[in-house]
């Protein structure tokens, strides 16, 4: 059962009005000039770069010859470079890969942190500081990239789709977040629990986490975006076989060696002609423009979640004796 | 451990015969929800039953840092090798300290060392406290689709890739970028190539930094502003206190835990800061100024092939942050505050 | 073995006879009445490129050309970058007293506001695009880059476009240029020694078939098999049937290639013409550098000393920084002893030994 606070309520109603609250005062016409200002410029400063790359990716060979690099005032204008990409068919297929990966790794990882973090949040118990200071020493040292190739490889890893997942599948920044949140969860509720023979997977099933869509949304946003950007695990683990490709490596490859995936079969001429050829400027902001595409359309969903969601978490989380922090 | 009621006293030496400090005065017990009871401490067998689903929950978790993270560790050995890709690492003859010797002997590390403090204490000065300028700023706008329009767009270049963020940079302002080529036309004879200039690196660096990150690094923040409750504005308006007084007595005192805790953090990657960034640049601005310990590593360790120094660089700079980390929080504890973990 | 020096067969030769060549836009320089510039030593180039240099109209004189500039000023730069000096010692690329020559006259046009801004901060993949769009007049590059495709792409940009290249020429301007030979090939495929002589005999047959020069009917037959079983002519090439699909595996380059041909990009007869016109011209001046197509494999130890990343790494090293006023000409030289002592002189002295004992060619 969720009992939420009554002071949940009042900023609630703060959030959804738009309108200034009774007691602010009438900003000067100065101040919402120098405001305003400010957040055209900040806008400005973000936009009219992305605007360059946008516009270089839907820009003729000859435009971007003409401007040198990166467009900015528009000569031709074609669909080209899109189309390639995607008439490819390997971008398709790397899509679906890459969603699949993203999916699966941020439910595993969510749900191994959420274990941990709980597991560790409860002070006084047996070992818990031990095991956080075993947790942390990893965020310092690694033994470099070629032991972990080591490992994996060992475990059968290589080629595998796992091998994208596991070994980067706990953050241990994320734990130590979501441990600190859980730690100041309605300590009260929890102790009442245990005294009425609750177990501790039903504390945490049946209170913890309700109130905690806050942080689990955060957590969940922060491994969901590593996942869809992590490529290093990919160069390391796979090899250049396209069909189990995530969309990241494809683009990279785009962008970095030209690669053409029309491949069906050899007919390259001569070692000479083929491996000249980098990729144009426009292919690689198209691909630039793909990648961030798809993290516009998701982030208005998450950001709603968001900061009401912590919202919730961060009174509790950050503000353990109420009202005053 | 604290026992109820107090702190234990002082133990400075006293004289034999001197009065007895007094006492500090008796605290409020904690509540017993937040802690057992520690005085006695129930022994090992019951602590074990009573919080072995704790222990279990942290399992996987732990299997996988140990697999993943633990077992490649055994690389480290090569930081006390003469590593040889040949005779790779069962075979490679041992040194011991000798990496490491010839390491602190290396006038490069050293300099790769302060630039690296330098850069980062810049950065902390420069940009950390955007992030919070620009939450507060972003929360005073009313509308809400505005606010949060805003917020999409800051984002968004959180998501690009260093070449990507440097490549825009010498775009515009670059030798021959916009900004230059307009100040060439309106007079200015030799406009200063800001992406290739060493003095002016380390403020380059911030401004990249705050253009790539300060967005999306809002979001904590405007969340924790969220959870100030109004009325304590209200009551402060109230009260006559203007806008600059509400802000300095109630929003940045409520944006102080998450502060703090994003500080140490950083503090405990102040050392590794910044790879990409100063390896792509590292050649047009000249190592002088861009040379960090982790492009050090990477350059006089692996791209020269010499393993075990690189190795040994990393187990350096591993072992530092750690203990920046830890000193830090210790720190944090001191002003009373919980920092990482509660003490 | 062969008088007792392991042979291959070399396969895949590139078009990298020569490094490459330093370029420039000729239209470029007859529309600022300069014609064809007569480039006789390196003030000359000096002199040119103070007449090109306009950065207000966004027109820079040069690119990054270090690696093209080896040749005026005779620096060995080629693995694994030997040559002799006065006393017929050897002495490494950035060992010679002309590398110091070249690094400050580099450094020279940089100071001189002469070099592409994008080009100092090591903007390398937008290079040909600001050859093309005129932003930079000269630059370096590899042969094998001037053909067609660059045609195409830099008349898009200016439907006046020509890359021309500077014939080789002396830093000093007295003495005759040299231009140094890059190997054949840096592939080569070699036959087992256990093949019985008849096997031997058909492979180096077959080799001789491939590696003579050819026409339609031979590449065909060696690519793709025997037209009407294995292909079928179509618009776009030969067409692999289905008996080809299963039999043709473009194996027989593995065993010997022939010598590579210059293809014409339909319209573009003349960039071919200029190009064969460059490479004759400096095959006049060509000398066979140290260790020429010599296959020397160094041992482990030692190799960290013949990469030798810190004057060879492209995304900057000490030349560069010196180029670029961020390091001194004495970080430099204090960097070749560095090398030196980290294995220059032992690798020095293995070469030494090879010299001695298979000669230098």
């Amino acid at each position: 059962m969720n009992t939420v606070p009554p002071m949940n309520t009042v900023l609630r109603t703060a959030l959804a009005t738009a309108e200034r609250p009774a007691w602010q005062e009438r900003p000067k016409p100065a101040t919402q000039a120098a405001k305003s200002g400010t957040i055209l410029l900040i806008l400005a400063f973000i936009l009219i770069p992305l605007y360059a790359v946008t516009l270089t990716s839907f820009s003729t060979q000859a435009s971007v010859n003409i401007a040198g690099g990166l467009v900015l005032w528009p000569h031709g204008v074609t669909w080209n470079a899109y189309s390639l990409i995607i008439s490819g068919g390997v971008v398709g297929r790397a899509l679906l890969v890459s969603l699949g990966i993203t999916a699966v790794g941020t439910a595993f990882s969510m749900l191994v942190t959420i274990l941990a973090a709980y597991g560790l949040s409860r002070a006084g118990s047996l070992g818990h500081r031990t095991i956080l200071m075993i947790m942390l020493i990893t965020m310092f040292f690694n033994g470099g990239v070629i032991p972990l190739f080591l490992v994996v490889s060992a475990l059968g890893g290589y080629d595998q789709y796992w091998a994208l997942i596991l070994p980067s599948a706990v953050s241990v920044f994320n734990i130590i977040v979501m441990r600190a949140f859980f730690s100041n969860v309605a300590s009260d509720l929890i102790e009442s629990a245990r005294i009425d023979g609750a177990s501790d997977w039903k504390i945490l099933w049946r209170i913890v986490l309700p109130t905690s869509r806050a942080v689990t949304a955060v957590v969940a946003l922060f491994y969901a975006v590593g996942y869809w950007n992590s490529w290093f695990n990919i160069l390391l683990f796979m090899p250049a076989d396209s069909a189990k490709w995530p969309l990241q490596m494809v683009m990279y490859n785009y962008v970095t060696e030209g690669m053409s995936f029309a491949g069906t079969g050899m007919t390259n001429v001569g070692a000479t002609l083929g491996r000249q050829q980098i990729a144009p400027l426009s292919l690689q902001m198209a691909v630039v423009v793909l990648t961030v595409v798809p993290i516009l359309i998701v982030y208005p969903f998450v950001q709603k979640h968001f900061t009401k969601g912590v919202l919730l978490g961060a009174i509790k989380g950050l503000c353990p004796r109420g009202d005053t922090c | 451990m604290i026992a109820q009621g107090g702190r234990p006293p002082s133990d400075t030496p006293r004289e034999r015969g001197a009065p007895r400090p007094p006492c500090p005065p008796a605290r409020p017990p904690y509540p017993p929800a937040l802690t057992r009871d520690l005085s006695r401490g129930p022994s090992l067998r019951v602590r074990l039953r009573r919080d072995r689903s704790l222990i279990i929950m942290t399992l996987p978790a732990l299997v996988l840092l140990v697999v993943f993270g633990y077992a490649p560790m055994i690389g480290l050995i090569m930081a006390f090798q003469q590593y040889n890709v040949y005779n790779g690492m069962l075979y490679s003859p041992w040194v011991a300290f000798a990496n490491f010797q010839q390491l602190f002997g290396d006038p490069g590390f050293w300099h790769a060392f302060l630039n690296t403090l330098l850069l980062f204490s810049v950065q902390l000065l420069l940009f950390f406290p955007v992030p919070i300028a620009l939450a507060v700023l972003f929360d005073s706008v009313l509308s809400r689709r505005l606010k949060a329009l805003v917020q999409s767009v800051a984002t968004l270049p959180h998501f690009f890739s260093w070449v990507l963020v440097i490549t825009l940079f010498e775009q515009f302002l670059g030798g021959a970028g916009v900004i230059p080529q307009f100040l060439r036309q309106h007079g200015v004879a030799n406009p200063i190539d800001l992406m290739t200039d060493g003095t002016t690196f380390k403020f380059l660096v911030a401004a990249q930094l705050i253009w790539k990150e300060a967005g999306w690094n809002t979001i904590v923040f405007m969340a924790a502003l969220t959870a100030i409750s109004p009325s304590l504005y209200e009551a402060a308006a109230v009260d006559g206190a203007g806008w600059w007084r509400r802000t300095r007595h109630i929003t940045l005192p409520g944006l102080k835990g998450i502060t703090i805790l994003l500080l140490i953090l950083n503090l405990g990657y102040a050392l590794t800061f910044g790879f990409e960034q100063m390896l792509i640049q590292r050649g047009a601005v000249g190592p002088g100024a861009a040379e960090v310990l982790t492009t050090f590593s990477y350059i006089f360790g692996i791209q020269q092939g010499d393993y075990s120094y690189g190795a040994a660089a990393g187990l350096f700079l591993g072992m530092t942050s750690l203990i920046l980390i830890l000193a830090a929080n210790k720190v944090a504890h001191l002003f009373g505050e919980d920092g990482l973990y509660r003490r | 073995m062969w008088n007792n020096k392991i042979y291959g067969l070399p396969i895949y030769p590139g078009n990298k006879i020569f490094a490459g060549a330093i370029f420039y836009r000729a239209d470029i320089l007859q529309a600022l009445g300069l014609g064809t510039p007569a480039i006789n030593s390196i003030q000359d180039l000096y002199d040119l490129g103070k007449e090109i240099n306009d950065p207000k109209r966004g027109r820079w004189a040069f690119d990054d050309i270090m690696s093209y500039l080896i040749q005026p000023f005779g620096v060995p730069f080629n693995p694994p970058n030997w040559t002799t000096d006065s006393k017929g010692d050897l002495i490494a690329a950035w060992e010679t007293p002309q590398v110091i020559e070249m690094i400050n006259w580099e450094a020279s046009i940089v100071r001189a506001g002469m070099m592409h801004p994008e080009s100092i901060a090591f903007q390398v993949s937008s290079g040909t695009q600001r050859f093309q769009n005129g932003s930079m007049v000269i630059t370096g590059g590899g042969i094998g880059g001037w053909n067609g495709y660059d045609a195409v792409a830099g008349k898009a940009a200016n439907k006046s476009y020509e890359r021309a290249a500077l014939p080789p020429f002396t830093a000093s301007g007295t003495g005759t240029p040299t231009i140094g030979l890059g190997s054949s090939a840096s592939i080569f495929s070699y036959l087992n020694a256990g093949l019985s002589k008849s096997q031997v005999e058909e492979c180096l047959r077959i080799a001789d078939y491939i590696a003579a020069p050819f026409g339609s009917y031979e590449y065909t037959l060696t690519n793709f098999g025997a037209q009407g079983v294995d292909w079928s002519p179509s618009a776009s090439g030969p067409a692999l049937t289905a008996t080809g699909q299963k039999n043709v595996q473009q194996t027989f380059n593995f065993l010997a290639s022939a010598m590579n041909v210059q293809s014409v990009q339909s319209g573009y007869v003349d960039v071919v013409k200029a190009v064969c016109a460059w490479q004759q011209n400096a095959g006049k001046y060509s000398y066979k550098p140290l260790f020429w197509n010599m296959n020397v494999s160094v041992p482990p130890n030692l190799a960290n000393a013949l990469t030798a990343t810190a004057f060879t790494a492209s995304n900057g090293n000490i030349l560069e920084e010196v180029v670029r006023g961020k390091s001194t000409v004495a970080d430099f030289q204090a960097a070749v002893k560095s090398w030196q002592r980290n294995g220059g002189n032992a690798l020095r002295t293995f070469f030494d030994g090879i010299r001695a004992k298979y000669g230098d060619q």
